[in-house]
């Protein structure tokens, strides 16, 4: 089995399916991220860490019913699991936790005679 | 167009899992980007994106991730093979120590195979150089030998312009030289022309190589002897002493040492222009090599055939003046002047001819040494193979298992062939390094002197790589088969197959061991008993207690002396002055005939000897008839002592008081006639290869040498008296000494080094087939252990239990003896027809062959069987 840790991206398609629930599918998560972040993603880079986060077993997919658009292939739509949940809360808390610790000097900086 | 390009890629490199919602996707971006920005652009943007879908997720099966299964397998595999290997460790031990052993043994055959192939190949061109080599036969004499004419060299460079280059050597001999008033012993000295360095690529390190040896009195000197005589010193320049001769060298130039897969070694090179007869224009004499080039288009066939032109050319005056015959007639009536090419190559192992430079290698020993060490190696296969199929019964439930889990009967070969490699792997490693460690005794036997001959320049290791899996495979081939083709049902059932086939076959690889090793018992015995008998041989001279004192001669006016105050000591029996020595290999040839011959027809080749007064009492000689040079005969100065076998080719019945002459080259040359005062019976004064030929002594002052004979157990008093007295006659010339019995000794070293080889050999061939046999012995036993058990219990004697399990072993090494007898008898026979006085092949030999097989046989499975038939029975029922 592939190491359960979530990377960086892994963690944006994540939340991005959870945004976009019940209706996340390929190209709909690539548009959510650019709009949500302002990156440039090409549809492989989605559809890789798709797969990564499946076999880790964080996301769920089933195929949608087939419809006449997209040359009637199906979409296939993608839900979080109880594991995928569990990794972004761990993930959040981390966060949150160590930004907690960060004392307030060192996210205001050292200041020396400021003029104003 | 691209859209659809993009489309049949991504469908061909995608997991189809994946490709319906990734198309449908990619077709929805595209109708998005139709409708937004174009066509062009929505097809451009299709194909980038299918090229960057190219990702390792996403990706169809390949063969990488197909045969994922099959790397796992073989770590599985090694898993396995390690395991079995460490729960009998007895047998791991019996099978690597074999193979280990034999590879070891075949590794060092390798070597010296190849070094003995590769003589000679070092030089620039060498597949160009020939060394011309003549046979003659004159009268009923014959010379087979290398030596030629001295005008052949230039002859033939001036008239064939297909000869590039022609030089010629003379000698190859050791002498006392000095420099600065230091005296050094120094060996491999010979004549050369100039143009030798011209053939030979030898390197030089210092001199100009177009003018080394073209002025009189220079002499180029390899490296290490210039190391030796002037250290630090440059040595370009210095001069070197030929003590005796009284002559002056300038070193002209340094080459490199030859190297040893030389067919000579020599380490200083005197001008030939030093020798008077450098540039003698007689074509009857043959005493010079000659080494000739040839351009690259011409073979050596169609050169040879002009051998016969040129002997027209040059000989027929000559000839026509010694003999008094024109040289058709000469030829015409049986005489022989036959002059040939032997490529460079060829020298070292195939050449072995009167007057080599050195002692050539055979290549019968190359081939002997080859087969014998492929013998060792299957010995040691055989064992796996054996061990392997008899202990059949411990794997075969493992087999079944794996069968009923479905396992296919390619992997279950793949399984036990992998067992094999990795057995052949560790043996392998192992045999390196028992090879190494072997090595300097390696070299010692052999005379070579290898460094890294496995993993060196030009070694020998991709070979290694290469025989280690065909050692692997060819041992675990059939036990792979054995094994993987046993039924489930069956082995699962306990019914173990321990088919008679399997026995069948088991014996059959029994008899080729025990073949081989009667093979080669029986091979060393003769060889054993051949050399021995040479070495025993009553040789007509007496070679103990005989001091040899060299370079007597240096004493000029004291030598008398010398000698006269040795004899004073009363250890010392006789003293005789002579550099004529029998087992210095001497040849002194020139062709006598009767008084009253008529013609050349009646001329015998004769070694013809300078002695003095003492030599017959101090060697030993026997005289048959007539008597030895005596002071009280002042005629005795034309008188000579001949041979049993020159007395005989003489026709002389009664020879005392005959007369003989040497042969004159022409009718206006006056020769003295010389009379037969005594016969002395023939003594072996050459190597023992060779018939002893006709010999005769004169009694001519020859100032080389000295031989002292002196009573047994005085040896070491003789040697300190006599170094005493040299150094106070000498005035600082070093004293220079030998015995006869060593030099005799020494003259063997060739065929003992060839006995030494050849005895190692068998003790490990035998030493394999025994390692197997034990293990074979010890299944066997422990297969019967119940049966033994029983017949023990019904009442059997221990001797007949022993009988009952030696039987099967004793008829095998019966087949076995029948087999290898004629296969010795014939090799053997072939062996000994090389030597001029060989033993007769007695079945003694074979018989002790067979029987030294069987008696090692009964050892090995003798312990084995007297424990399990003195075991308590009991012990052997309790079992179950």
């Amino acid at each position: 089995m592939k190491g359960t840790q979530l990377g960086e991206f892994e963690e944006l398609v994540l939340l991005i399916i959870g945004v976009l629930y019940p209706e996340a599918y390929g190209l709909n998560i690539r548009q959510e991220i650019i709009t949500q972040t302002g990156r440039k993603v090409a549809i492989g880079a989605v559809h890789s860490a798709l797969s990564r986060l499946q076999d880790k077993g964080f996301v769920k997919s089933e195929l949608a019913d087939a419809t006449h658009e997209r040359g009637g292939r199906r979409k296939r739509l993608f839900q979080i699991t109880a594991s995928g949940k569990r990794a972004m809360e761990k993930n959040h808390e981390l966060r949150n936790s160590l930004f907690n610790q960060i004392s307030d000097l060192a996210l205001k900086g050292l200041n020396f005679g400021e003029t104003n | 167009m691209l859209k659809r390009f993009g489309e049949r890629l991504f469908s061909f490199y995608c997991h189809p899992d994946f490709q319906e919602d990734i198309k449908g996707d990619l077709e929805e971006y595209y109708a998005l980007n139709l409708e937004d920005k174009g066509e062009k652009y929505a097809n451009r943007k299709f194909f980038v994106d299918v090229i960057l879908l190219f990702r390792l997720s996403l990706l169809r099966d390949n063969w990488f991730s197909r045969n994922s299964i099959y790397f796992a397998m073989v770590k599985n595999n090694l898993k396995v093979a390690y395991r079995s290997m460490m729960r009998h460790k007895f047998y791991t031990f019996l099978n690597l120590g074999g193979l280990a052993i034999s590879i070891t043994a075949c590794l060092l055959i390798a070597i010296f195979v190849k070094d003995e192939l590769s003589y000679d190949r070092h030089f620039e061109n060498s597949d160009q150089i020939y060394r011309v080599q003549s046979y003659l036969k004159f009268a009923d004499n014959i010379f087979d030998m290398i030596a030629t004419p001295s005008p052949m060299a230039a002859a033939l460079k001036q008239d064939y312009p297909e000869v590039e280059q022609s030089g010629r050597v003379r000698g190859n001999f050791s002498s006392l030289i000095s420099v600065n008033n230091q005296f050094f012993r120094q060996e491999n000295i010979t004549y050369a022309d100039n143009s030798i360095f011209d053939i030979f690529s030898i390197e030089l390190l210092r001199g100009n190589r177009e003018h080394l040896l073209d002025e009189p009195n220079t002499v180029v000197i390899n490296r290490s002897t210039a190391e030796k005589l002037f250290g630090e010193e440059d040595p370009m320049g210095q001069i070197i002493r030929i003590e005796g001769q009284d002559q002056d060298l300038k070193i002209t130039g340094i080459v490199e040492d030859i190297r040893s897969n030389t067919h000579f070694h020599f380490q200083m090179f005197r001008t030939m222009l030093d020798r008077g007869d450098h540039n003698q224009q007689f074509w009857l004499s043959n005493n010079f090599v000659t080494y000739i080039r040839l351009n690259p288009n011409t073979t050596e066939e169609a050169f040879e055939s002009q051998f016969e032109g040129l002997v027209k050319k040059y000989f027929a005056e000559q000839v026509q003046q010694a003999v008094g015959v024109s040289l058709e007639t000469a030829l015409a009536s049986g005489n022989i002047i036959d002059y040939s090419l032997i490529p460079l190559h060829d020298i070292h192992l195939h050449s072995n001819k009167d007057f080599e430079l050195e002692a050539n290698g055979s290549v019968q020993y190359v081939y002997l040494f080859s087969i014998i060490g492929f013998f060792i190696l299957l010995i040691a296969c055989i064992n796996f193979m054996n061990m392997a199929t008899a202990r059949a019964s411990i794997r075969a439930k493992e087999v079944g298992v794996r069968k009923v889990l479905g396992s296919l009967r390619k992997q279950l070969v793949n399984q036990f062939l992998t067992e094999a490699i990795l057995n052949s792997l560790l043996a392998f490693i192992l045999g390196i390094i028992l090879t190494y460690v072997a090595l300097p005794y390696f070299n010692q036997i052999t005379n070579k002197s290898l460094v890294d001959p496995l993993f060196g320049a030009s070694g020998l290791w991709p070979y290694l790589v290469v025989s280690c899996l065909a050692v692997g495979i060819l041992a675990g081939i059939y036990p792979a088969f054995v094994l993987s083709s046993y039924r489930p049902v069956k082995v699962l059932k306990g019914e173990v197959t321990q088919g008679k086939k399997a026995s069948w076959i088991r014996s059959i690889l029994v008899v080729i061991q025990f073949t081989a090793s009667i093979f080669l018992i029986i091979g060393s015995i003769i060889v054993y008993s051949q050399l021995s008998y040479l070495q025993n041989k009553e040789l007509g001279f007496n070679k103990d207690q005989v001091l040899i004192v060299n370079n007597a001669g240096l004493l000029g006016q004291n030598m008398m002396s010398f000698k006269n105050e040795l004899l004073r000591n009363p250890n010392i029996e006789s003293v005789s002055v002579s550099s004529y020595i029998p087992a210095a290999n001497i040849f002194n040839d020139t062709p006598f005939v009767r008084e009253d011959a008529t013609t050349s027809d009646e001329a015998v080749s004769i070694q013809y000897w300078n002695v003095d007064y003492d030599y017959a009492k101090t060697l030993g000689l026997q005289i048959t008839e007539g008597r030895f040079f005596d002071r009280e005969f002042p005629t005795d100065s034309m008188g000579v002592v001949v041979n049993e076998t020159a007395a005989r080719r003489f026709g002389y019945d009664d020879p005392i008081g005959k007369k003989i002459k040497p042969m004159a080259l022409n009718a206006q040359q006056a020769v003295s006639v010389f009379t037969i005062i005594g016969v002395m019976k023939d003594f072996h004064y050459q190597s023992m290869r060779t018939d002893i030929l006709p010999q005769i002594l004169m009694l001519r002052p020859d100032i080389g040498g000295m031989s002292v004979k002196f009573k047994a157990a005085a040896t070491k008093e003789v040697l300190e008296i006599s170094e005493e007295l040299w150094s106070e006659m000498s005035g600082g010339l070093p004293f220079e000494f030998d015995f006869l019995d060593e030099m005799f000794a020494r003259s063997f070293d060739n065929e003992n080094r060839i006995k030494t080889i050849f005895s190692v050999l068998t003790v490990l061939a035998i030493l394999v087939a025994s390692l197997g046999l034990f293990g074979l012995a010890a299944y066997v036993t422990e297969q019967r252990k119940k049966e033994i058990g029983i017949r023990k219990v019904l009442g059997a004697s221990t001797i007949k239990l022993l009988r009952l399990l030696f039987q099967k072993f004793t008829v095998l090494v019966f087949i076995s003896a029948l087999l290898a007898v004629p296969v010795a008898y014939y090799f053997a026979s072939d062996w000994l027809s090389g030597f001029a006085y060989a033993i007769k092949l007695s079945p003694v030999f074979f018989i002790a062959g067979a029987l030294g097989t069987l008696i090692i046989a009964w050892m090995t499975v003798g312990y084995q069987s007297l424990k399990a038939a003195t075991r308590n029975p009991i012990d052997n029922l309790r079992v179950e």
